[in-house]
C-alpha cells in the first residue's frame, strides 16, 4: 500500500561515521534530495547503518527540515531505519523543535504529533488504508473534519494517499507507510 | 622568572602558575621547571601548551622519563611553536607505565581538525571507554556529539586555534573521563558582546549568559550549552568553563561562578564519571 520503496544508506552518501555541524547537514540534505528526485519510487527508507554519531544540527538539517517541507522531495514519503538510541534522541529533539514527526520502519513515531492526530495515525497503521468516510463513520467527526485530519497527516509526511473513483465521486485513499 | 610546577599538573597547579605570572606581569619565563611533575591531566597538558604560546619560555626542565614519554605519545612536543632549550634530554622509556594516551593533543582550527580528533576518539579509544568506565555505545556516541559541538565553537567564535586532549583520570572516589578543550581566542565576553542585554557586562555575566541562560541562533545553531548540560547531567558529570577572569562549574542543575586568574580565550573541561554498573 505504500507504493514502491527505496532504501538510501546514509553512510554511502557521506562516507563518515560522524555527522555534525549544520553545513554538513545541509550538504547531506542536498545529496538526499538529488537522490530522491532521481528515483521513481514513492517512499524512501533512510538507513542509518554505519552512522555512529549524528548531532542535533545534522538531525535537523537532514531529517527535520526535509520532513517539514516535503515539497522539496515532491511530497514523497520518508521512513527511518537502523536507528540507535543516540540517533533517536537527537532526531527526536530536532523533530520536536520544528513540531514535526517521522516514522521508523517498525512503526515508532519520533517527534511531535498532537494527540488527536496520533490516534488517527494509529488507526491508519492498523487498517493499512482508510477513507475520510470510514473515519467519520467510526468516530464523532464530521466528514469534513475527518477529511481535514487525514489531509494534515498526509501533509506531515506520515501517510501516503492516492485517488480513486467511488460512488460518491473521486476520493482519497490514505495508506499506512509501515 | 623561574616557574616551578608541582606534582599534579591539573587545574590547581595551572591556576597557581597563572596567579604568579599575572602578579609578576611578566611575558617571559626564563626557566620552566617540570621536574617535580608526576601526573599531567588533560587540563594541564592543553594549558601548558597555551601558556608556552602566550609566554616566551627560554628553557625547560622536563619531568621524569615516564611523564615525558607520556607527553611524547600525547603529541605534546609536536605543537611547541618554538625551540626551547631543554635542561634535561628527552629519553623515551619503553616501560610505558602511563599507557597510551586516551586522546592525545590535537590542534583545532578548522572542522577537518575536529574530524581527526573525534574519529581518533571513536576508533582508538571507544573500547577503552567501555571497558574502563562502563560506557555503552550510546554513551560514546553522546560524548562525541557533545565534543563535536564544543569543538565547533573554536572555528565559529574564537577567531583563533585551540587544542583538545583527553584521558581517564582518577580521584579518591572514582575514575572519570576528563576532556579539555582550550583556545586563546577572543573569549566568551567579547564573542557575546553583540548579544548583550544588560549594561553590566563582564566575564562572569557573559559566562552565565552563555552556559546557563543559553544563547543560540534559533533553528540555525546546535544544541547549545543548555542541551550540552542536559546531556552531561545524564552522565552525572561536570562541566567547567573558564573565560577571562571567571569560571563557571556546572553539576546537574547546580552551578557556581568563581573568580579565576586571567588567561585569554576559553578553556573547557568535561568530566564524566565511571558508570557504577561495572
Amino acid at each position: 500500500m505504500i507504493g514502491k520503496t527505496k532504501v538510501i544508506e546514509l553512510y554511502n552518501l557521506v562516507d563518515s561515521e560522524i555527522l555534525y555541524t549544520r553545513p554538513v547537514g545541509e550538504e547531506v540534505r542536498k545529496k538526499l534530495v538529488a537522490e530522491i528526485h532521481r528515483a521513481s519510487e514513492n517512499t524512501f527508507i533512510i538507513d542509518f547503518k554505519g552512522i555512529i554519531v549524528i548531532d542535533f544540527s545534522c538531525a535537523d538539517e537532514i531529517i527535520a527540515i526535509l520532513q517539514q517541507d516535503n515539497k522539496q522531495i515532491g511530497n514523497k514519503r520518508l521512513l527511518l531505519t537502523n536507528l540507535t538510541e543516540h540517533h533517536r534522541e537527537n532526531i527526536e529533539i530536532a523533530m520536536k523543535e520544528r513540531k514535526q514527526a517521522i516514522l521508523t520502519t517498525d512503526g515508532i513515531l519520533i517527534g511531535h504529533l498532537p494527540s488527536h492526530l496520533e490516534s488517527l495515525l494509529a488507526t491508519v497503521i492498523q487498517k493499512k488504508s482508510v477513507t475520510a468516510r470510514e473515519i467519520a463513520d467510526d468516530s464523532i467527526d464530521a466528514l469534513a473534519v475527518a477529511s481535514q485530519k487525514l489531509r494534515l497527516l498526509w501533509s506531515k509526511g506520515l501517510a501516503g494517499r492516492f485517488q480513486e473513483k467511488s460512488s460518491e465521486g473521486m476520493q482519497y485513499i490514505y495508506t499506512s507507510l509501515v | 622568572m623561574h616557574l616551578t610546577i608541582n606534582k599534579v599538573l591539573g587545574r590547581y597547579e595551572v591556576y597557581n602558575a597563572l596567579y604568579i605570572l599575572n602578579q609578576n606581569s611578566s611575558e617571559n619565563i626564563d626557566l620552566l621547571d617540570l621536574s617535580k611533575v608526576e601526573v599531567i591531566e588533560p587540563f594541564g597538558m592543553t594549558m601548558l601548551l597555551q601558556l608556552m604560546e602566550i609566554f616566551s619560555v627560554e628553557s625547560i626542565i622536563l619531568p621524569n622519563a615516564n611523564v615525558t614519554t607520556y607527553m611524547i605519545e600525547a603529541n605534546f612536543f609536536e605543537f611547541l611553536s618554538h625551540d626551547i632549550k631543554q635542561e634535561t634530554s628527552l629519553f623515551p622509556n619503553s616501560n610505558k607505565q602511563f599507557g597510551t594516551p586516551l586522546l592525545g593533543v590535537h590542534y583545532i582550527r578548522e572542522k577537518s581538525d575536529s574530524d581527526k580528533a573525534l574519529l581518533s576518539l571513536l576508533k582508538q579509544s571507544s573500547s577503552v571507554l567501555k571497558t574502563e568506565l562502563g560506557f555503552s555505545d550510546n554513551d560514546v556516541a553522546d560524548i562525541i556529539s557533545i565534543l563535536s559541538e564544543l569543538l565547533g565553537n573554536i572555528p565559529r567564535h574564537s577567531q583563533c586555534h585551540g587544542y583538545i586532549c583527553g584521558e581517564i583520570c582518577a580521584n579518591e572516589r572514582n575514575k572519570y573521563l576528563s576532556v579539555c578543550i582550550s583556545d586563546t581566542g577572543i573569549g566568551i565576553r567579547k564573542s557575546l558582546e553583540p548579544k548583550r542585554k544588560t549594561s553590566q557586562w563582564d566575564d562572569s555575566i557573559a559566562l552565565h549568559t552563555a552556559v546557563i541562560e543559553g544563547v543560540t541562533r534559533k533553528q540555525r545553531g546546535g544544541l547549545g550549552f543548555k542541551g550540552i548540560r542536559q546531556k552531561i547531567a545524564t552522565f552525572k558529570g561536570n562541566l567547567f568553563v573558564k573565560s577571562g577572569l571567571s569560571e563557571i562549574a556546572v553539576t546537574g542543575n547546580d552551578f557556581f561562578v568563581l573568580n579565576s586568574p586571567y588567561f585569554p580565550g576559553t578553556q573547557l573541561e568535561l568530566q564524566l564519571p565511571m558508570k557504577s554498573s561495572i
